[in-house]
């Protein structure tokens, strides 16, 4: 047998055949039945799929209107916290400097009647006095205890006393070079305190 | 553009008649898209090649078909990543002869022929001759797993040894070298009839 018989006879013999009747109907339904069935295929099957979502879905039209309101409350807040912190600074400040008390807070008693008519407020004694303090259109509300009132008024007591010994010896003086002749008993000043 | 398609007829010569290429790429993008009844016109398009690699190569009927529906299946899966027809043919061919030849390797089917085991035609050979062919058929089928696909895709297909060698994905020299020997063990059975 030369070789183009061979090659002939196996050409003829190794031709494509036909699957049985219905071939292409069977895998288009295997294929349908795979699909209603959800039979990931092998490959696929620890693939991770990603979830695209967009981001107007994400954080939408009311998201946006929360957030910024949230933002401007914030910001409320942290301004008010600030200025209050600053005032109360500044109160201090001038308390500091109570010999040179600066024009420029302006310091009323609060309600002075009320607290002389109550009669508790004596009696415990730790009842904190009340004044506001006003600076550039913020009012703090300053609170004092009555330890500090009654040491305030003793160190004014101490200031007049020493005044009115002052004003005695300038007078003594005084009356001295007018009457020299006339002797003083007693060169120290006589100190008379104040009622 | 025309796409050239074999016509195997019984008894006749081999036709090739010409079909118009945007039929075939239509079926391809429809098919992609997820349309089930073009994806059947285009299994009915290729499945005598597809099922005539298996069955040639399996030689058990139901086996073929269970092979060329797996292809076809793998096929929907991926028809996306294909291009063109001519991409379309080769990628059947290539992912057939892998499945066949990963059946045998797999231990699913052995076959049971083996050449010394074939009996020899005995009878002159005549072409269109149906035992003859059949007895031609269990001679290829008696080959080694890669020389029976070389020889397959070499006379079914009508490749050339480069072809075959980018097909299975080994180097052309083994191929032509399988395609030798296949041919001169079948050569000397076939011969050693005539003698008769």
């Amino acid at each position: 047998m030369n070789m183009e018989d061979l090659d002939e006879l196996l050409s003829e013999s190794l031709r494509p055949k036909d699957p049985s009747y219905g071939f292409a109907d069977r895998v288009v339904a295997r294929l349908q039945a795979e699909r209603q069935l959800r039979i990931v295929p092998a490959e696929r099957r620890f693939k991770v799929v990603p979830i695209r979502r967009s981001h107007s879905a994400v954080f939408g039209k009311r998201e946006w209107l929360a957030a910024a309101a949230l933002l401007l409350i914030s910001i409320s807040a942290g301004v008010f916290f600030y200025t209050r912190e600053r005032s109360y600074a500044e109160v201090a400040k001038s308390e500091q400097n109570s010999d040179v008390r600066p024009s420029m807070p302006k310091t009323t008693e609060q309600n002075p009647d009320k607290l002389q008519s109550n009669p508790n407020i004596a009696e415990a004694g730790r009842k904190p006095t009340v004044r506001v303090v006003s600076h550039h259109r913020v009012r703090v509300a300053v609170a004092r205890t009555d330890a500090e009132a009654e040491r305030a008024k003793d160190e004014l007591k101490l200031a007049l006393y020493i005044a009115s010994a002052k004003l005695n010896t300038a007078e003594d003086r005084a009356r001295s070079v007018i009457t020299p002749s006339r002797e003083t008993s007693d060169d120290q000043p006589v100190l008379r305190p104040e009622k | 553009m025309l796409s050239r398609i074999r016509i195997y007829e019984r008894g006749r010569q081999e036709r090739v008649i010409q079909v118009a290429e945007p039929l075939l790429t239509d079926l391809l993008a429809r098919s992609a898209a997820g349309d089930q009844a073009a994806f059947g016109d285009l299994v009915h398009e290729h499945q005598r090649m597809v099922f005539g690699l298996a069955y040639h190569f399996v030689h058990d009927r139901d086996l073929a078909e269970e092979l060329a529906q797996d292809v076809f299946l793998s096929l929907y899966r991926n028809i996306k990543s294909i291009e063109s027809e001519a991409h379309l043919v080769n990628w059947l061919r290539k992912v057939t002869s892998h499945r066949c030849l990963d059946q045998v390797r797999r231990g699913k089917f052995r076959s049971h022929l083996n050449i010394d085991d074939v009996q020899e035609p005995f009878h002159v050979p005549r072409m269109g001759d149906v035992i003859l062919e059949k007895k031609v058929r269990n001679l290829v089928a008696s080959l080694p797993e890669k020389a029976r696909m070389v020889v397959i895709l070499r006379y079914q297909e009508d490749l050339d040894p480069l072809e075959i060698a980018e097909t299975l994905d080994m180097p052309v020299n083994t191929v032509k070298s399988h395609l030798r020997r296949s041919i001169e063990a079948l050569r000397g059975k076939l011969s050693r009839s005539l003698e008769r």
